[in-house]
């Protein structure tokens, strides 16, 4: 009887829904086994054990690549094209704000917290054309997203700026998830895990904008340099600057590109750290989606 | 669908009529003279995979209520063929002397 109890523990190891068919069956099958090999209650849990691991995780990976496979893909896409679209329309709104130029505008500045209301339109629109197909969010998302990252952005510009990258990272990705979780909450089980995630998508995403774009466009363009400033001596100090590039390079939304190049490396910024964003945050919100209330 | 070498042993073991799935994991075990032995976990993960293909199906519970598996054509055919790929492969190993010969 504890040895039934003990296996049938065990098969929560399995996926819910392989669980449900043949939990049962596998019990009995369990039954059957047990009362045959008395003699050799070692070997016996030594095979059962290995078979019950192999197997469950066997089922789990298999669900959870069915799961992840177009999702994730799906949702990088998403969050790489809306951050593209949101540099390209932040770019053009600065150069027809300079095109039109009367002095009578004078002192007049494109806010961070405009910005971020477009960063949260161009992202959230994206995101919501792929959730739409999984879950009824309706324009909610998109206006969330767009409020929640003007708040963002102003206070991370505020506290943080571009002296402190990480910092400028977290409070946005936690404004941005704060807002989100919003419409998410009503939707689905377990949503408050999307501020963490956000939260912690952000910071990455600036991080791997930094290193990406030192690494990569410097090697092949010289030129970048004049974009990216110049790095750091050395260790931590060239990392921090790294970053502060990234940061600066990220809220060159705010700014005219002065020229074709400048647009290009703003835009493959926004494309870099969009796609870091939706691959960090695809596995907790494919978990989310699977549960809804 | 090509059966793994688990699928395949369990598709043999339900080739003479429908079977527990206690029967399969015994039948396996005296197929492969103890070298195989299925847990219930390998066991029902390969019967999901087959059910899915096609090529078993549940039939109607023994008289201990305990759910059975048959073989359907589609099945049927696939060990067949199976069967008729290893028998080719085992008479080219023989050919080339990884065994002795069979007469």
């Amino acid at each position: 009887m504890t040895a039934d109890r003990v296996y049938a523990a065990l098969l929560r190891l399995y996926p819910a829904e392989f669980r449900r068919e043949y939990s049962g069956p596998m019990l009995e099958a369990f039954r059957e086994l047990h009362r045959k090999a008395n003699d050799r209650p070692a070997r016996f849990w030594a095979l059962v054990l290995q078979d019950l691991v192999r197997s469950a995780l066997r089922e789990r990976l298999e669900v959870w690549s069915s799961r992840q496979d177009g999702f994730a893909l799906e949702w990088a896409l998403a969050c790489t094209a809306g951050a593209v679209i949101t540099g390209a329309l932040g770019s053009a709104l600065t150069w027809l704000f300079a095109y039109f130029y009367h002095p009578y505008l004078e002192g007049a500045a494109f806010q961070a917290g405009l910005y971020g209301a477009l960063v949260g339109i161009g992202l959230g629109g994206a995101q919501a054309v792929v959730l739409r197909r999984r879950v009824r969010l309706g324009t909610a998302w998109v206006l969330a997203s767009a409020a929640s990252a003007a708040a963002g952005f102003e206070t991370a510009t505020t506290l943080a700026g571009t002296a402190s990258p990480l910092t400028f990272g977290l409070i946005l990705g936690g404004f941005v998830g704060m807002g989100q979780w919003l419409i998410l909450r009503r939707r689905m089980l377990r949503a408050a895990w999307w501020i963490a995630a956000s939260a912690v998508a952000l910071p990455i995403g600036v991080l791997s904008c930094g290193l990406a774009m030192h690494g990569a466009l410097r090697g092949m363009n010289p030129l970048a340099d004049d974009l990216l400033a110049a790095a750091s001596p050395d260790g931590p100090a060239r990392l921090n600057g790294y970053l502060v590039d990234a940061v600066d390079l990220l809220l060159r939304g705010l700014n005219r590109p002065g020229s074709l190049q400048e647009l290009t490396v703003g835009l493959a910024v926004m494309a870099v750290c969009g796609m870091v964003v939706g691959l960090v945050t695809a596995k907790p919100l494919s978990s989310m989606l699977s549960r809804p209330r | 669908m090509t059966p793994t070498r688990i699928e395949f042993h369990v598709l043999v073991a339900l080739v003479e009529g429908p079977r527990h799935g206690y029967g399969v994991m015994q039948d396996v075990d005296e197929l492969t003279a103890g070298e195989l032995r299925l847990g219930p976990g390998t066991l029902y993960s390969a019967i999901k995979r087959l059910q899915r293909a096609g090529l078993i199906e549940e039939c109607e519970a023994d008289a201990e209520r305990r759910r059975c598996y048959r073989l359907t054509r589609k099945g049927k055919t696939a060990a067949t063929d199976e069967a008729r790929r290893l028998a080719v492969l085992l008479r080219e190993a023989r050919k080339r002397g990884l065994l002795p010969s069979a007469s």
